[in-house]
């Protein structure tokens, strides 16, 4: 009996350090709520909450293409040449400026290179917000990671959207009307937004 | 031996009789040696692996391994930094790429930048030049921009100086009032010429012209027969036959970009002047020989006794043709006289007195404002091969003081090496504009390294019709200069050269809207009249050739790999060549008949010797191979050069001969057997369809009957257990027209640059294991000393049950709803079943991290798709990122898909007519619908039943 009990420990030892390594691992890579300390103290909320400023007044590339991009450091002194210029983190700025070596700003949201995402696609063409997926970015004081960013994350929002799999275009459809240009015909619409649910849509 | 005995049905290997149109059914039996032909895997296919296969090995990486697993759950993601631009740039968004309109080397082409790099290069659709084709050497210029050899100042004797100093040393070693001699290749820019004579008025300056691969004779003769030393222009399409004896056209000869688009236009069964018919005669197997439809092999000599004898039919002097010449001669007198005025007759060897009676052939053809044009260039000085051999003497001599060499490297592509060396002591100042050091740059004092073209400002005649405009696309990389600037400084001119070339053109033309479409077109280029001089006494010259003792020793020039300028890329070395598929070498290409009688295989070391040059390289049997010829490639055995191309092969100019024009064929000597071995670098060995019908093609005459000529295959009842896909929305498809296709390689290097596809070396391809995404197969057919070659591309065939999909454990490989097989690198797990269960072959395996280069060269690879690593296969994407790029601009121009708005890779640099085509096969209006319904249409092992994507048109020789 003696003999069995250690046997079934050892079992249960080890049951329970594979359940742990599983776990571990499938958190693996994510970096969900992830809130880095920056080398100037910017705040999200006093800019894009209580100032209201635009998201792509600085994260200009968003619309356009595959990043949204960090702002240039000269993007900042539009309003800051001229706005609280005694500030040591606004002189932070203005000798990044000066001297030509650029603020080392901490990258917070990161995929992995093999999956490609496009900001374009979403705030362009459909017109996603960009809380859907940074979160309520207007609250925070320090920027932080809101959504988990993984696979899974991605195509449960597709499928919640009728973009993947490729059925359900009626939704699609509802939810362009909404877009300030539309598209001329629901038909167009169709054969363009195809594959939505294909690996190489983001794998390649 | 097993020969081509068993023409019809496929015989010895498989037994299995079906017809296979006379295609070898195993070259392998008249080139391979036994051992190579059952051995799949070479004894030192293993060898990569470096660790020590032992047991303490084996348990040391087991027992990371477990050890390793538990630690994933405490590792925490590095720090990642992002540094944005600290002023935004003008024109600049991350992940938007910027295209400049460009040229390089003769080529218009579109680069286009990401973040600042330029990562790949496109044709320039615009001009009417070359129509958007480009050749391997545009596509693989980008990896020679971030070559790290290349200078990173200028150097004054030996010891690197800033531009400030370099320049009043310059001018002041230049003061003297001796000879100046600036050697540059052939210069067709305006600009830089109005420079150089700007500088002929201050100095005591010859400018010379030499190119290492020259067709100076042909200039000679034009001068000689209209009067204007310019080179001649061509207009394929309007000649119904084309007539080259030993002319590379679509390889090497002339603008082959411009000479393809215009030759595979009239390739096509539905032009509306009909198939053009092509025969080619010439000695070694070119890649325009591949595509004639007839093509004999005939011996230096006896081309020139075919030539004589064609000019003594159409008003030459009278000629005793060779009896063995008689017939080949007989058949080019009646197409050319059926076709007179629509007709081209080219002679590919560079001497005067040849180039002479082709010229009064076409002449008295009345070929001359249709099909061959001599007009006068807004700019240009043509190489002149005695010019520079004056030079060499004056040099010599010691009456010149100064030389300058811009863009050529004669002391590696002089015959006479010795000569120039001992010239170049006596020459006081020598000024090396090269680009990397190189063997002429290691002679010179005075180094003022120039920019790579897409760093400089320029302007080139690619045509006397056309000029296209080069503008830089990336800031100087290496502190270097352009060259130019180097003369406005000599000259003591203000501003920049910039300014020197928008000052002259301005008035002319629309600066901006020319440089933003980087080429206008010219009409003010004025055509020579014929001189009349007579022919004869040139033919008679020509009939006098001198006939050495021995093989007749052919220094022939590859599409790749060209004069040995771009030998330092590596895409390049590891191009196959689109004949013997040999990559990183050169080697002796001897004849099957040679090679029976001296029982030569491929790969066994010989020494080949003219007398006074030996050089050993390993044979290579090549069919199609005159039997008295030996022919190597120019541009190896690089003594100062990057580690790439340093001491690879072995160095041919030496077997050039001198008289009155460099002689490629002259040299005469002997092929001696050494018994040592090595295993040449190919990637295609096998060369059999194996009974199956790969190729489908037909004649004209018999397409012209029946359109489904060739293609009368009846198909197997298809019978699957799939259900098969739903075939909505964009369903992707290609078309590979055989009849077009040249086998030219471009698109190869085009798929490389465009998806990072890594460069394996030679050791790596000789144990099979090329990377390459596309391939072009070649198959020859009939008589082994003058068959006919098919070439065919072979990528991933996309097919739509696709047997790789249904054996990959992890679902890695996939289809998509659009009809693509997508390989997802982060599923695959590398068991390498899916390349095993692919008919095609085209899956390719990462057996190691391959070497990217170094910072420099990794700034070339495209950031749109992913670095593959070790135990992962890739294989054509179908250059997926770029069909998300068209659908996405379309979406955010709220509008349809158009045809034409997705161009593969592949298809964007193909020079040839419509070689490749793709599209949505679901749109009835696109190009690809009209190709897959029309009769030639096929697909390669049909009757697997696998439906590829990838369709075939099939290949029609006019015979």
């Amino acid at each position: 009996m003696k003999k069995f009990l250690g046997a079934f420990a050892a079992l249960i030892a080890l049951g329970a350090l594979s359940t742990f390594v599983v776990l571990q691992a499938r958190h693996l890579g994510f970096n969900q709520g992830y809130a880095p300390d920056q080398p100037v103290a910017f705040s999200h909320k006093k800019h894009a909450g209580d100032l209201k400023i635009d998201c792509q007044y600085c994260h200009f590339g968003a619309d356009k293409g595959r990043h949204a991009g960090v702002p240039p450091t000269g993007l900042c002194l539009n309003c800051h040449s001229k706005v609280k210029t005694s500030s040591p983190e606004i002189k932070k700025l203005q000798n990044a400026v000066d001297s030509g070596e650029n603020i080392q700003w901490v990258k917070v949201n990161h995929l992995p290179d093999f999956a490609y995402f496009n900001h374009a696609q979403h705030v362009n063409v459909a017109g996603v917000k960009c809380q859907k997926c940074h979160g309520p970015v207007e609250t925070m004081e320090i920027y932080h990671q809101e959504e988990k960013l993984s696979m899974g994350w991605c195509i449960n929002c597709h499928r919640d959207n009728g973009i993947a799999p490729p059925d359900g275009h009626e939704e699609l459809i509802k939810q362009y009307k909404d877009t300030e240009e539309g598209y001329p015909s629901g038909a167009s619409l169709r054969k363009s937004h195809r594959a939505g649910g294909d690996c190489a849509k983001c794998h390649y | 031996m097993s020969n081509i005995e068993n023409n019809n049905t496929c015989g010895s290997t498989c037994g299995c009789g079906t017809p296979t149109d006379g295609y070898w059914q195993d070259v392998e039996n008249k080139v391979l040696s036994k051992k190579e032909l059952t051995q799949e895997f070479d004894d030192n296919a293993f060898d990569s692996f470096s660790v020590q296969k032992t047991r303490r090995n084996f348990l040391k990486i087991m027992g990371f391994s477990v050890s390793a697993l538990p630690l994933t759950g405490c590792i925490k993601i590095p720090v990642r930094k992002a540094l944005p631009f600290i002023n935004k740039q003008n024109d600049v968004i991350p992940g938007v790429a910027n295209w400049y309109a460009s040229t390089y080397q003769g080529t218009p082409i579109l680069v286009k930048t990401r973040e600042g790099r330029p990562i790949k290069v496109e044709g320039n659709d615009k001009s009417m030049v070359t129509f958007g084709g480009t050749g391997s050497h545009d596509q693989a210029s980008v990896l020679s921009l971030y070559d790290s050899n290349r200078f990173r100042s200028a150097y004054v004797s030996g010891s690197a100086v800033e531009w400030d100093q370099f320049d009043s040393e310059m001018k002041k070693a230049l003061s003297a009032d001796g000879e100046i001699a600036l050697v540059t290749s052939s210069l067709s820019s305006p600009s830089e010429l109005a420079l150089i004579s700007e500088l002929k008025n201050k100095y005591n300056l010859k400018h010379i012209a030499y190119d290492a691969v020259s067709q100076s004779a042909q200039y000679d003769a034009n001068k000689i027969t209209h009067g204007a030393r310019v080179k001649s222009e061509y207009d394929f399409e309007k000649a119904n036959v084309v007539v080259s004896i030993g002319a590379d056209f679509l390889g090497t000869f002339g603008n082959h970009i411009s000479n393809t688009k215009q030759y595979t236009r009239r390739r096509s069964a539905k032009h509306e002047l009909g198939m053009n018919r092509h025969i080619q005669v010439e000695g070694i197997m070119s890649l325009t020989g591949s595509n004639a439809d007839f093509r004999y092999t005939k011996s230096t000599i006896d081309q020139r006794d075919i030539i004589l004898a064609v000019y003594a039919a159409l008003g030459g002097p009278a000629h005793k043709v060779k009896s063995e010449n008689k017939e080949v001669a007989a058949q080019i007198v009646k197409e050319l006289r059926a076709n007179a005025g629509k007709s081209l007759f080219l002679v590919g060897d560079n001497d005067v007195n040849a180039q002479v009676v082709a010229n009064k052939i076409n002449e008295s053809l009345g070929n001359y404002g249709n099909t061959v044009m001599v007009s006068q260039s807004q700019g240009e000085v043509l190489a002149s091969d005695e010019a520079f051999e004056d030079l060499v003497d004056r040099m010599n001599a010691g009456s010149v003081s100064a030389v300058m060499f811009v863009g050529v490297n004669p002391v590696y592509s002089f015959h006479n090496t010795a000569k120039l060396t001992k010239a170049l002591t006596k020459v006081k100042t020598r000024v090396s504009f090269a680009l990397s050091e190189d063997e002429t740059s290691k002679a010179c004092n005075f180094i003022a390294p120039a920019n790579h073209a897409f760093e400089s400002w320029s302007d080139t005649m690619v045509s006397s019709k056309e000029v296209s405009f080069t503008q830089p696309a990336i800031q100087p990389l290496f502190g270097t200069r352009m060259w130019s600037e180097t003369l406005m400084k000599l000259l003591g001119k203000e501003g920049s050269f910039y300014d020197y070339m928008k000052g002259r053109w301005e008035s002319k033309i629309s600066w901006n809207k020319a440089l933003h479409d980087g080429v206008v077109a010219l009409d003010n280029a004025s055509v020579a009249s014929a001189t009349g001089v007579s022919g004869s006494s040139y033919a008679e010259a020509l009939k006098k050739t001198k006939v050495g003792n021995g093989l007749n020793i052919v220094a022939y020039t590859k599409s790749a790999i060209g004069d040995g300028s771009h030998s330092n890329n590596p895409w390049l070395q590891e191009l196959p060549d689109p004949i013997t598929k040999a990559t990183w070498d050169n080697y002796v290409m001897v004849s099957p008949v040679y090679a029976k009688e001296n029982s030569i295989t491929s790969g066994d070391i010989v020494e080949l010797s003219n007398g006074s040059t030996t050089v050993k390289l390993p044979a290579i049997v090549q069919p199609g191979t005159d039997k008295n010829t030996v022919a190597v490639a120019l541009g190896y055995g690089r003594t100062v050069a990057g580690k790439v191309a340093k001491n690879l092969g072995a160095n041919i100019y030496p077997f050039v001969t001198y008289n009155g024009s460099f002689d490629y064929a002259g040299s005469y000597g002997s092929v001696k057997k050494t018994g040592a071995h090595k295993k040449l670098a190919q990637t295609q060995t096998h060369h059999s369809m194996e009974g199956r019908d790969i190729i489908r093609e037909t004649t004209f005459a018999e397409y012209i009957k029946n359109n489904k000529a060739g293609n009368e295959v009846s198909k197997p009842p298809m019978v699957q257990i799939y259900p098969g896909h739903k075939k909505d929305g964009h369903q992707w498809a290609m078309a590979i027209n055989l009849a077009s296709c040249t086998g030219c390689s471009s698109c190869i290097i085009s798929c490389h640059a465009e998806n990072n596809v890594p460069v394996v070396g030679r050791k790596e391809i000789a144990n099979k294991r090329d990377m390459h995404w596309l391939r072009i197969d070649r198959y020859y057919k009939g008589d082994e000393n003058q068959p006919e070659v098919a070439h065919m591309p072979m990528l991933c065939q996309h097919c739509d049950n696709a047997p790789c999909e249904n054996v990959c454990p992890v679902m890695a490989t996939v289809q998509s709803s659009d009809g693509l097989n997508q390989q997802v690198y982060n599923r695959c797990v590398g068991t390498r079943y899916c390349a095993n269960n692919c008919p095609y072959k085209v899956r390719r395996f990462n057996w190691f991290n391959y070497d990217r280069g170094d910072d420099y060269q990794k700034m070339a690879l495209n950031p749109d798709v992913s670095i593959r690593t070790r135990g992962i296969m890739e294989k054509c994407t179908m250059c997926i990122q770029r069909i998300q790029e068209g659908k996405l601009t379309a979406k955010r121009e709220r509008r349809d898909l158009q045809d034409g708005d997705i161009k593969l890779a592949c298809q964007q640099s193909c020079p040839a007519d419509d070689g490749i085509l793709f599209g949505d096969m679901n749109d009835p209006k696109s190009k690809i619908s009209q190709a897959l319904a029309d009769e030639r249409k096929y697909t390669v092992l049909e009757e697997l039943n696998v439906q590829p994507r990838v369709n075939y048109l099939t290949k029609i020789r006019n015979k």
